[in-house]
Parts: structure tokens; sequence; C-alpha cells
């Protein structure tokens, strides 16, 4: 697929002809160096973005030609996002946060109960009556996760999930997703700078100028997305 | 769609969340709702008034007064023949004539212990008596009596003569006392300023009555007058009339003074009572020109000579107002006599008046027998038949023939036009009806009314527009999130509809009371302070359901179209640009 913002002079082509699969169950770690179409590409498998040019399939779901609804379902019931700000609604309790995708599905039973295992999942059972404003960086992760799982997705899509976590967070939240991905099947597309992350993913994409170059472990000293 | 239950709850949640925003956003609609509700709810107030005040189901046909040189050129006359042309219209449903009295004529009467003099000859009308069916008792009297065939109430009596202190003026000036009126007139003086039939006296009353001396040689009444009188009264009259200070009584009193050469008896300090020596007392009256007991002339007034009455009569001698209801009652309880009174046909109260009349000048009494919609707004109106008979005696066949105007109700008020413009083409016109100026006033302050109402909600809606603006790109993250979870494009956009409904609806509650509030405050201010003018309404406002559902509605939609683009611009915000924000 390709993609390009701007028009014109500012015209600037993010994705020059991506093309990969990723098989259920895996764990895909996308690396490259700022600005080189990782997050571009994760949003458009997740449907919140959309190529120019080309096909994407997500779960036996064909994105680009789908319906808006249908896309909102897909990310409803089966993927679940991450993002490195966290994109938790500050003026909603951690619980409520944890269980905002039910407010767009129609019969979704226990949500309340859901949402607390959920919470439990990442450890934060008793701060379901918080709000994000009270919880630390690696809290508001997990919460931020929590709401990821609350639908029990079959796909993870994580945009620099431990950008703004100290290391130590980081590592407990990196180890987290390993265990989802070998205890609960879930596939993992992770986009990362750092090495920690795609030296336990099972598979790792380099990116770089918009088009993927190496998939192996070396090619990564190349582009830069070394240990950071 | 998301399930609107949880819409509704986001929706609230959403909008107890900024109340800045809220307030800003409402603030223009409570305005916009209040202005328009008050001005509805007042113009359908005066609306209602001028229905009230003016038929505006009828129009009037009337001849044109062309004047040629400051004289009145040949006039076309309204005549049985013109209202026969106009019935024979397919566009109109009824045609009714009306005439009014062609001399003058004055009233005196006494209203509640309080003797009110009053011009008539002005403010006469006819009309035909089923054209008046307001309620069940001017159905019944609403008619012309005089027309009735066999009425056994029309016994003979004796009249009491007039009172030479009436300070009621003839015109013309009645001719000097002692002068007999030529032998082929039909009038005579009695010799006590009492005109009666140049014919043969009428047979004494009743052979069992001995009632020969009650008239003394001149005709007047004699010594016996008084104790005939009693008996008959006494007989006639089961209960004692409510007292009637008018010249029947005076005559009585002061006649009988005169004739013993001393003053007045004492008898009258004590309220003088009315004699009525006739059967069914409360309807019939001794009539003094052909000295037998007729039935009273039936009239109806308007509610517009209520209010007059009010507003003039009763202020300045200080009496009790009346109202619609307050005449309908007073006839019940005390009977139609309590609304008696006397007609002057050919005085008039106005000195130096020299309209000439065929006749001499002669009374009549007449009584008020409701309030009509119907009567004319301003002066009494009579069965038609009456006024046509008087003006044939008064003034001639002329002015016993041509009606003053032709009242028409149309089938349907749209063929008015058309009716108009064949009214035209007939050398008639149709009467500038100040009820119909009224109702086109009325329009036109509505229209401005509801302009600036909307003018005002028009800049709410912009004001509400740009908020939602500035929300709605405030909450791009917020968006982002909610479509990264699963919000559709539609769930979004209803959500931003949403909340804009919701200032709609509390925004129009709060409008809605704030002119209910304003209404009722002016209504309180206006019972203190505000002075009495005709037709002061006790509630300036007309609330209406039909009011406080467009205002909910128009408030409510207003909103929505507000919120409309910035709703459409948060739905087609691309989620993941909404998130890169951050």
């Amino acid at each position: 697929m390709t993609k390009s913002y701007g028009e014109g002079e500012a015209r600037s082509q993010v994705l020059r002809g991506v093309s990969f699969d990723v098989d259920p169950g895996e764990f895909v770690a996308l690396v490259g160096q700022s600005g080189s179409g990782k997050s571009t590409l994760l949003n458009i498998i997740g449907g919140l973005d959309h190529p120019d040019d080309g096909e994407v399939e997500v779960l036996g779901v064909d994105t680009i030609k789908a319906s808006d609804s249908r896309k909102a379902r897909l990310r409803n019931e089966s993927i679940g996002f991450v993002f490195q700000a966290f994109n938790l609604l500050d003026h909603l309790t951690c619980l409520d946060n944890v269980t905002i995708p039910a407010s767009f599905a129609h019969g979704v039973k226990n949500v309340e109960q859901r949402g607390k295992d959920a919470l439990a999942r990442v450890g934060l059972e008793r701060f379901g009556g918080r709000y994000p404003g009270e919880l630390s960086g690696g809290q508001k992760q997990r919460v931020a996760i929590a709401r990821a799982l609350f639908g029990a997705p079959s796909l993870l899509l994580c945009d620099e999930p431990t950008g703004n976590l100290d290391s130590e967070t980081g590592k407990e939240v990196i180890d987290f997703f390993r265990e989802l991905n070998e205890k609960d099947d879930v596939t993992l597309v992770i986009v990362t700078h750092e090495r920690r992350v795609s030296s336990i993913a099972k598979r790792v994409i380099a990116m770089r100028d918009g088009m993927l170059v190496e998939t192996s472990d070396e090619a990564l000293a190349a582009t830069g997305a070394g240990p950071s | 769609m998301m399930p609107v239950g949880k819409l509704a709850r986001m929706v609230v949640a959403n909008t107890a969340r900024s109340p800045r925003h809220f307030i800003l956003s409402a603030f223009g609609i409570v305005i916009g709702i209040g202005a328009f509700v008050l001005f509805l709810a007042l113009t359908q107030r005066a609306g209602m008034v001028i229905e009230k005040v003016f038929p505006l189901d009828e129009v009037q046909v009337v001849a044109p007064r062309v004047s040629v040189g400051g004289a009145e050129a040949e006039q076309k006359v309204l005549d049985d023949e013109t209202v026969k042309t106009i019935l024979g219209r397919e566009e109109v449903a009824s045609a009714v004539p009306r005439m009014s009295l062609a001399f003058p004529a004055a009233g005196r009467g006494d209203f509640q212990g309080t003797d009110l003099k009053f011009e008539v000859g002005g403010f006469s009308d006819g009309v035909a008596g089923d054209y008046v069916q307001d309620d069940a008792r001017i159905r019944a009297l609403f008619r012309d009596w005089d027309a009735l065939e066999d009425d056994d109430n029309r016994v003979e009596c004796i009249p009491p003569s007039e009172d030479p202190d009436e300070d009621i003026i003839q015109s013309p000036p009645a001719p000097p006392k002692e002068k007999k009126v030529g032998a082929n007139d039909k009038w005579r003086d009695n010799g006590w300023g009492l005109l009666i039939p140049n014919e043969a006296p009428p047979p004494p009353p009743k052979k069992k009555e001995d009632t020969s001396s009650i008239f003394d040689e001149d005709g007047g009444p004699s010594d016996a007058y008084d104790s005939w009188m009693g008996k008959v009264i006494g007989k006639a009259i089961p209960r004692p009339l409510p007292t009637y200070d008018n010249w029947f009584a005076q005559y009585a009193m002061k006649a009988a003074a005169r004739r013993k050469g001393k003053p007045p008896p004492s008898k009258e300090k004590k309220e003088p009572s009315y004699f009525n020596p006739c059967p069914n007392p409360d309807r019939y009256y001794c009539d003094e020109a052909e000295r037998r007991c007729k039935h009273r002339v039936p009239i109806v007034l308007s509610s517009t000579v209520v209010e007059l009455y009010n507003n003039q009569f009763s202020k300045a001698h200080n009496m009790q107002s009346a109202d619609t209801q307050f005449v309908h009652n007073l006839i019940q309880q005390k009977g139609l006599s309590a609304m008696r009174f006397s007609i002057g046909l050919g005085f008039t109260t106005v000195a130096g008046s020299t309209a000439a009349t065929n006749v001499p000048p002669r009374r009549v009494e007449a009584v008020v027998i409701g309030v009509s919609k119907r009567a004319m707004p301003v002066g009494v109106t009579f069965p038609i038949d009456y006024i046509k008979r008087w003006n044939l005696e008064f003034v001639g066949e002329d002015a016993a023939s041509s009606y003053s105007s032709i009242i028409v109700t149309l089938k349907d008020r749209n063929q008015l036009a058309v009716f108009g413009q064949w009214i035209k083409d007939q050398g008639l016109r149709l009467e500038d009806s100040l009820g119909e100026r009224f109702a086109t006033v009325i329009f036109v302050i509505r229209l401005l009314f509801l302009i600036i109402s909307v003018a005002i909600l028009v800049i709410a809606v912009i004001n509400i527009g740009h908020n939602f603006f500035i929300q709605v790109s405030e909450r791009r993250r917020e968006i982002g999130i909610m479509r990264a979870v699963g919000a559709t494009e539609l769930d979004v956009q209803l959500i931003v509809l949403g909340e804009a409904a919701l200032i709609g609806i509390v925004g129009g509650l709060l409008g809605i009371a704030l002119a209910f509030g304003i209404g009722t405050g002016w209504n309180a201010y206006s019972e203190a302070s505000v002075p009495n003018f005709p037709f002061k309404p006790t509630s300036w406002f007309e609330w209406r359901t039909w009011i406080w559902a467009s205002a909910l509605t128009f408030s409510t939609l207003f909103c929505v179209l507000g919120g409309f683009l910035p709703a459409r611009r948060a739905a087609k915000m691309e989620p993941a640009q909404a998130l890169v924000q951050n």
C-alpha cells in the first residue's frame, strides 16, 4: 500500500509500497526511524487511517471497502489499541475508561464486572474508582492496556507503548505483552524504538522512508532502531 | 449506531462536564425562546380581544357617500332589492340588513339607583330578530312584540302623565300648551304637556272599576287617580317593584301636590315607587300614546357598550362595574325590569338640535335583554321592525325602506376579494372594518415580533455553532479515542447533535419559564398599577399549549441546526489525525 500526506509542494510520501502478512498469534515488532511510516502503517491496519492505494485485510475484513460501521465494529470487538500517550479520558474513572468500548456495542453484558476483570488483569483492581490524573505513567498505560483488553481482542496494536515509561515500568509492560501473546494467543503488532521490545518479538519488520527494508535482527543496527 | 440509552447517558454526562460551554450556548436560546413565547402569547391574546370586539367573519356593505361640490350627490340606496341581489351571489351565506334610527331620540333610565340620560338617536340600529341569537333569553325576547296579533297582555291602561320638570329638550320644540294641534293631526295636547292621539279617548278601562273620576275636566289625573292606581298596582303587581326614579313616579306625586295647591306630601321623601298598571309588569308597560299595555321594546347591547359603561359611566357615577356575566346575572336575579329604560322618540338631550320630525315626540319603554356579539359595537340594537315603524312614523317612507348597511357573511372568507370587486361594480362599497384593520395591525405586529425573536434565535444558533466548533476541536483527542474503541462516524455525530439538542431542550424550557415569569409579573403589575381602559384584560397573555410546544420544538430544532456543521466536522475527522494531536 501507499500513503502520502499534504498537497502539491508540501506533499510527502509516507508509505511507498509496503506489503506484508501477519499470521494469527504472531508477535511482530515494527521498527524504524521517526517518520519512516511505522505509526501510519499501524493506524491503517487498525482502520484509523486509510491508504491512498493498495489492499488491506484485517481479520478477514477488507478495511478499505468495508463500511464505516463495519470497521468500527471490528475495532470494537476484535482490535485493541495501546498508544504512547495512553489516551485515557481524564474526566472518566479508570473503570469507565476501561469499559468505554461497551458504550458503542449492543448487547454487552456484565460490563462492570468485565471492566474490573480487565483491571485485575493488569494488577489495578483497586484503582477502578480513581481518575487517570491520580495515576503514574505506568499505571495509566496499564489502564490503557486494560481498555484494549476489555473486548477480548484477537489483535493488539501498540504504538510505542513504552515510549513514555521508565525502563523498569517498560519492562513490566513488555513482559505483560509477551504473556498475552503466549498464553492468550493474542496477535501483537508493536511499533517501537526499543531493542528490548524487538528482541522478544518473534518477527521484526524494519522500515525506512516508507518502505520495508529487512526483517532480520542484524538490519536493526543499520536502521538506527537500536537500544535507545 | 450506538444504543440510544448509552447515547443519552453520554450526552448528559458530556453536557454536565462543561457547564461554561452550556451556559454560553444556552443563553441566547433562553432569551430568544423567551421572547418568542412572550410575543406569541401576547399577540394571541390581542387577537382574541379583537375577535371579541369585532366579529371578523362578517363584512358590511354600505352605500358610498359621494359629495360633489359640498353637497351630497344622489346616493345609491340599500333596499330590499339590494339585499335580494346580494343573497343571489353564490359566495354569500347570509345578508342581513341594518337600519339606523333616522331621527333624534333620548334615553333615560335608572341604572342601579342612578338616573342616566343618554342620546340614542345616532346610536340605534335595527337588525332582523333571528340574526341575534346569543342565548335562550335573547332568542325568546328579541322580536317585534307589537306585531303579535293577539297579545292578552295588551290591555287598556291609564298612563302616568309627563313630568313638567323633565329636562329632556324636545326637538322640535313642543307646541305651546293650550294650543290645539291641527284637526287633521293625529295628536293633541292633553293640557298636561302630554300628547295623546287626536281620536276619541279610549274607553275607560274595565267596568268593574269606577274609573270615570280619575280624569278631571282637563283630562289630567284626578284625586281618585292615586287610589285607583294603588288598586291596580295592588292587583297587578304581587310584590313591591324596585324603586325607579323616573318621571312617571315623580309626576304622579308632583301633579297631586299641584292639584291640592300645597307642597308635595312628605310621602315623596320616601322612595317613590314605579307605577305600572300592566299585567306581567316585568315585560309590559303602559304606553302613553296608545293608553294600552305594550311589551317593552327589546334591545341588546354589545360587550363594547358594557366596557364603555364600565370605564365612563360607572366611574363617573361611582357605580358598580359590569361585565357580560353581570348583566346576565342582574336580569336573572332582579328580572327584566332591572334593565328597563325609557326612550323619548323625537326627544334629544342635545340642545339646539333641530332635526324635524313629522309627528310630535312620544315615549316608549325599552328593556335590555342581554349582551350580544351581534349587537352594533357602540349603541343599542333593536329588532328592525321597530326602527322601520318609527322611521316611517317620524320621518317617512324613504327612511323606512333604506338600510344603513347590509351585514354579509361569506361562505368562505377567501372569496372576500371577489365579493368586494362585485360590490364595487354595483356602485356600493365594503365598510372599512375596524376589526379587519385591527386584525391586520395585530398580524403585522405579530410578524414583527416573530421576526425579532427569530433573529435572536438565529444569532443564538450561530453562537451555538461557533461554541460547538470550538468544543469539537478541543475534544479532538476524545473523539479520536472513541473512534478507536468502536464509535462510528454516526455515533460521533449523534453525540454532538445530542448535546446541542439537550441545550435546545433545557434552553427552551428555561426560555418558556422566563416568558411565563415575565408574563405573570407583568399581569400582577398591570393589575396593580396600570389604569383601567376598555377591554383591559385580566391576563395580557394567552398561554396556549401550541405555543409551548412550538417553542420547545423550535429551540431544539434551532440548536440541532447550530450543532450540525460542528457535528459533521467531528464525525469526518480522521481518527488517526485526531489522536496525533497529542
